[in-house]
């Protein structure tokens, strides 16, 4: 489904289309990457996808990338701020939703181990996985090589493997 | 099997929940809140619309512009050049402009350089014609005295004389102001022109140079206004008299026309 391409006759509905493809993965991407405020995140994100949408040209693989290019830049932009502000609440502190009855898809135990990952590993892990993203694409999209993020994405997933107790193969 | 491949299926479980994490929808509000946002931030014209913008701002930029020119051109505002082109261009559409401005000196003194007596004549009768038909421009006087009968001083505005006559016998000889002088036909022709004509004698005629054309209005004729020819270029030979003063007898210069006409009775009167 070309959702990338603009018509001008349904610009509307492409953006409501988009919202509804990539939305939940963005919101996704935020918390894994505990930053705070992940719905607000989201809606800048797609703010800046909406003024942009009617120029862009690709294929739904384009569209993707496109969009976690930017939900990347703004969670950097995002830390950069946070760390500009002496008084911001480290995110650690930041009280993340408890296991619940509900299945609303949130899963603590797992936000909690990807903090324990380096930034750069959690960075290429939440695109490899939860944007679902291929490795060329988290590739161009973190300014790495291809060598790079398949190594930062096996580091990563073995080290949230040991802190969740995945027993290992070996 | 490669390390990486080796990794991706031990850890497919844990894939899998990272890309459950992805996958959970959005509250109904943040959703709306979203979508909301998204619809206002959204460029309402579409780049479609903005190249037809530009398309239509220099379509404008053009019709105007033609617009403008087509006024200076009506009201006669253009540069010479452009004048007459705007006038040659918009008559096709029958757009009536006025065209160049023509000086009636300019006209007579280029009529005056063709060679040929037949095509000189057309040209000063031309330029006559485009003067009485209102260009408005002061050139040199066609009237100046002794060229055509009028009286001295004779406004260039008024035209021609009712009965200027333009036969070889009146008015400027054809040759003048040529390098070859007159052809022995000219010759006879003038020669056979009446001796009141007012007209150059050929001795005159032949030593006539354009620069000394100009005659200082002679202040014979009390009656006409003293308003001295305009020379196109060149300076007037002698300053103009008053005409409230009566002149002295003084000798015109070998090379300078007799008055036309009003010669006041105590000037010898050259012979024609």
């Amino acid at each position: 489904m070309l959702v990338g391409i603009s018509r001008p006759s349904d610009r509307g509905r492409s953006v409501e289309a988009v919202y509804a493809l990539l939305a939940p993965a963005v919101l996704g991407y935020f918390r894994a990457h505990r930053l705070p405020d992940p719905e607000g995140l989201t809606g800048d994100v797609f703010v800046s996808v909406a003024r942009g949408l009617p120029t862009f040209t690709g294929d739904d693989g384009a569209l993707r990338r496109w969009v976690f290019t930017i939900a990347h830049h703004r969670g950097v932009d995002e830390v950069r701020r946070r760390a500009r502000r002496p008084d911001a609440l480290p995110i650690d502190g930041l009280d993340l939703p408890g296991p619940s009855g509900e299945d609303d898809g949130l899963d603590p135990a797992l936000l909690e181990a990807l903090a324990v990952l380096t930034p750069d590993q959690r960075e290429v892990v939440v695109l490899r996985h939860v944007a679902d993203l291929s490795v060329a694409d988290v590739a161009r999209a973190t300014g790495r090589s291809e060598g790079s993020v398949k190594m930062l994405c096996a580091r990563g997933l073995d080290a949230l493997a040991a802190h969740l107790g995945v027993p290992s193969p070996d | 099997m490669p390390s990486f491949t080796r990794v991706m299926t031990e850890h497919d479980d844990l894939t899998q929940r990272l890309g459950a994490l992805g996958g959970a929808p959005v509250p109904d509000p943040v959703r709306d809140q979203h979508l909301h946002a998204m619809r206002a931030a959204a460029p309402a014209p579409t780049a479609e619309r903005r190249r037809f913008g530009r398309f239509a701002v220099a379509a404008a930029a053009i019709v105007g512009f033609a617009a403008g020119s087509t006024g200076f051109a009506m009201a006669g505002a253009l540069p010479d050049p452009a004048q007459g082109v705007a006038h040659d261009v918009l008559s096709v559409v029958q757009v009536d402009v006025p065209d160049r401005p023509s000086g009636h000196g300019l006209c007579m003194s280029t009529a005056a350089k063709q060679t040929d007596p037949a095509a000189k004549k057309a040209e000063q009768q031309a330029c006559k014609e485009a003067k009485q038909a209102g260009t408005g421009e002061r050139g040199r006087s066609a009237d100046a005295p002794g060229k055509t009968g009028d009286a001295p001083g004779r406004p260039a505005e008024a035209g021609p004389h009712p009965n200027a006559d333009t036969s070889d016998c009146k008015g400027r000889p054809a040759w003048a102001g040529t390098k070859g002088g007159p052809s022995a036909e000219q010759r006879a022709a003038r020669d056979a022109c009446p001796p009141d004509e007012g007209e150059l004698d050929e001795q005159q005629s032949d030593e006539a140079d354009p620069q000394r054309q100009e005659a200082p209005a002679t202040p014979a004729d009390p009656a006409a206004p003293d308003t001295s020819p305009q020379p196109p270029v060149d300076p007037p030979a002698a300053p103009p008299a008053d005409p409230a003063t009566p002149a002295e007898p003084v000798d015109p210069p070998a090379d300078t026309p007799p008055a036309d006409g009003g010669q006041p009775e105590d000037v010898p009167p050259v012979d024609g």
